[in-house]
Formats: C-alpha cells, structure tokens, sequence
C-alpha cells in the first residue's frame, strides 16, 4: 500500500504540509530533466529513426511547450532552445519536407528569440564547431522552391512562405531586431536582407506560376503584406504609431531584385480589376494595405524605369 | 431510483477522493512487469479517438475547476496547490518518460531482431497518449497563467480580493 495518496486530492489539499520538502523538488525537476532530455532524443533522432511526421510535430509540440511558458525570462534556456531548433533545421537536407521546416519555425516564434544573434551566427554544438545563421538555411529551402521545375505540394509550400512572412512579421515587430543594421554586409544584418530578397522572388515565381486562381489570390496577398512589411522596414517606421524612430532609411524595397515581384502583382492587380466580380466585398484593411503598399511600388518602378511601366501596360 | 442516478452519486462521491496524481502515477498491474500509469490504460480502452479528447477535457475540467469558480477561493488554495501540483507533474513527467523510453526500447527491437514481434505500443497509440500530454500541460499551466495574469494586470480586483479577505 503506498502512502494513502488517494486522499491527496484538490480539497483535502488543506492537509498537506506546505511548502513540499525537498525531495519533492528534487523528484520533480530530476524527472522533468529526464523527460525533456528523451523528447529532445527524439526530435534529433526523428529522421534517422524514420519517424512519420506526425509524431515528430506531436514531440516538438511537447518539448518547445516547456520554453515558451515564461516568454520574459529565462533567455538562456531559450537561446540554447533555439539554436537546437536551427541544428534541427540544418539536419532536414535528407528529407526535403517543408512540413517539418514549418513547424520547426513556428517552434522558433514560439520561443520568442530576444536577439537577433539568437539566430544569426549561431554556434552549434557539434563536433564540427561552425556557425550556422537561420536565414542562410531558410534562404536555402526557398532557393530550392524557385528551382523546382514540377510544384506539387502547393500547400506545404505556401505554409513554408507564411511562417516565414510570421518570422519577417516577429522580427518587425521587435525593437532589437528593428536596430539591425541591414546594409552593414554582416551576419546578422545581410543574412536578413537576402532572406527579404530570396522571399521575394519566390513570391514571384509562384505569381507567375500558378495558375489556379485561388492559390494564386492567396500569393498575391501573402505579396502584399510582404511589401507592406518590407517598406515599413525600409524607412524604419514604428510598429504601432508608424512614425520614423530613426533618420536613417533602408532602401530595401527598392532593390532591383525585387521589380519583377512588383511588375507581376501590378499585373494581376490590373487583371483583377477589369474582372468586375471581384469588386464585391474587399476588406477595408486589404484595400489599405495595397493602396499603400502599389503608392510604394509605383515610385519605384516609375522614374527613369520606363521600360518597366510600359511592360505593364 | 433509477440506475442512471445511481451512477451520478457514485462518480461524485469517488470525485471528491480524486486526484490527479492517481491518474498519472505509474502503478505494475496484473502479472505484467511493465509499469503502466491509469491514464494510460484509460486512453488505451476508450474508443474512437475523438471520443478521447472530450474525456480528457472533462478530467481535467473536473480535476481542476470542479470547485468554486471564484477568483477568491482560487487565490486561497493556489500555495496549498502546488505541493499537490508537484507530485502530479512529476508522475507526469515520469509517465512521458516512460512511455517515450518503452516505445524507442521497442523499435530498436524490431530493427535489431528481423522476428516479427508484436508491438506493444504502436504509433497511434504513442501519438493519442502525447496528444493528451499536451492538452494536460496546455490546460494545466494555462490555467496558472491566465490566473496570475488576472491577478498581476488587474490592481482592482487584487484590491477588492484584499479587502474581502480583511473582512472574512
């Protein structure tokens, strides 16, 4: 018979000698170490173990729970959390699935990183002690999409494109993040900037792609947000009152690389409009955002870009 | 009176005597020499899948919240819970553990020795015991967390608790 534990429940609580004694914390925290450390074993070990997916994101679930309860403290367990998670990344090359890449993005989000050395020349742990940055790898897997010459999994794909717009949307929206210098040619700073880039032109790719009209609409307002972020972030607005916290401005939506991004969502745009079915109900929020952002656009691809505007019309 | 009712008064009076500690401490059943927590044999026998989360909902709904909803009763028992709290994560912790260990022990098994053995636990099973790890632990702490959020951002409510408990 043990220790007449049944009677420990919730009411009778009033009976129990508080505060626990110590072997209670030891037990606990002995115990949870335990369990963390084999649901970490088994995220590392997922692909060479072939597990199915779905236990891979039930585990991930699990395990990134644990460093994401206390978002305003415990920075060190979160950074090594999240430089797991971006080893974790840089091991998914054998499989090629871009549902794990989602997942382990959102893993990311949801540990909050605080600065943007959290994920930029990040050191991981290995035998082979070499820098690895989130971007570069994230750029990789985009890169990889742009050069695929069949697309047949439009969903995993345009769940990769929008956790990523989420991580452009977290690093906006965190101050430390804003004050990376972008154009400094360092990690981190550049690395952001050529995930911007690469982000774009698979953007485009997918507007000139894609025909059904559904996903395509879906490209096209994943593009528009992206835009939106991009300009706000170039001219270093403030996330909630929009007013400039710095003089300096970062000519980022203006990068050539990006004008055929802008040409093919002007295209669509003008397609759409002659079509009069669309104009029905448009959210008032959308219709902002691309005015704002085609006010942008066109001043970039107007003055001495003729040749651009004419392709257009 | 009627059957139903009977066993109404049953599950209330066994409710009273329930914790959650019970239902997640390991515990060797029959002549098996495998430790086995209840809520995995639970789990285990209830049918379909969809039927499971709903289940586990009520446990954890009737575990936690079957007493007075009241924000002051809630403030009086929270040092009084931890103590209960922790012994139950860690039979948690520990029923995780367990369960993950006996499932990794059973595949390096089945690829080490080619003989077809029969799986103790099979993926659907693991992922239907994870799935209701994680809404335990979503529940659990998200009811601390959403408590103490009232508590820290609503000065008001903390006053009107203090001066409520001057008087009781």
């Amino acid at each position: 018979m043990d220790d007449g534990s049944f009677q420990r429940s919730t009411t009778d609580s009033s009976q129990i000698p508080f505060p626990p004694s110590a072997d209670y914390h030891t037990g606990y925290y002995t115990a949870k170490g335990q369990c963390l450390t084999m649901l970490k074993y088994f995220l590392s070990h997922s692909i060479t173990n072939k597990y199915p997916f779905t236990l891979f994101s039930r585990i991930l679930k699990l395990y990134t729970f644990h460093f994401k309860t206390h978002p305003s403290h415990e920075s060190e367990r979160r950074k090594i959390f999240c430089s797991f998670l971006i080893s974790l990344l840089d091991q998914q090359e054998s499989i090629n699935s871009y549902q794990y890449l989602t997942e382990i993005i959102l893993s990311i989000l949801d540990a909050s990183p605080d600065q943007p050395d959290w994920l930029c020349s990040v050191l991981i742990t290995d035998d082979r002690s070499f820098q690895r940055c989130l971007c570069s790898i994230l750029i990789k897997y985009l890169d990889s999409i742009i050069y695929f010459e069949k697309i047949n999994n439009f969903d995993e794909y345009i769940k990769y494109l929008f956790s990523i717009y989420r991580l452009q949307l977290f690093i906006y929206d965190n101050q430390n993040f804003h004050q990376m210098e972008l154009d400094n040619g360092q990690c981190p700073g550049l690395c952001w900037l050529t995930l911007f880039i690469s982000f774009g032109q698979c953007l485009s790719r997918f507007l000139f792609h894609i025909i059904k009209p559904i996903i395509k609409k879906q490209i096209f307002h994943l593009s528009i947000k992206f835009v939106k972020i991009l300009i706000l972030f170039s001219l270093q607005l403030q996330p909630t009152t929009c007013l400039p916290q710095q003089p300096k401005e970062l000519q980022l939506y203006t990068n050539p690389s990006l004008w055929h991004l802008y040409e093919l969502m002007l295209l669509y745009h003008h397609q759409q409009q002659f079509n009069n079915q669309s104009i029905t109900i448009i959210n008032k929020q959308v219709l902002d955002d691309q005015l704002c952002v085609f006010g942008y656009i066109h001043d970039v691809l107007g003055p001495g870009n003729d040749n651009h505007a004419n392709e257009i019309r | 009176m009627s059957s139903t009712s009977n066993h109404y008064r049953l599950l209330q009076t066994q409710l009273t005597h329930f914790s959650a500690y019970e239902l997640l401490r390991t515990r060797t059943i029959d002549s098996s020499t495998m430790t086995i927590s209840s809520l995995q044999i639970i789990l285990d026998r209830i049918r379909p899948q969809s039927i499971t989360q709903h289940i586990w909902q009520t446990l954890v709904d009737l575990i936690f919240f079957h007493q007075q909803n009241s924000i002051l009763s809630k403030l009086k028992q929270q040092d009084l819970t931890i103590g209960i709290d922790l012994i139950t994560m860690t039979a948690f912790y520990q029923m995780i553990f367990n369960i993950l260990d006996l499932f990794n022990n059973q595949q390096n098994r089945i690829t080490t020795n080619n003989n077809d053995q029969q799986q103790i636990l099979t993926y659907e099973q693991l992922m239907l015991i994870l799935d209701a790890c994680s809404h335990f632990l979503l529940n659990t702490i998200k009811s601390t967390e959403s408590f103490n959020k009232q508590e820290n951002t609503s000065t008001i409510k903390k006053q009107q608790v203090e001066i409520y408990n001057s008087f009781s």
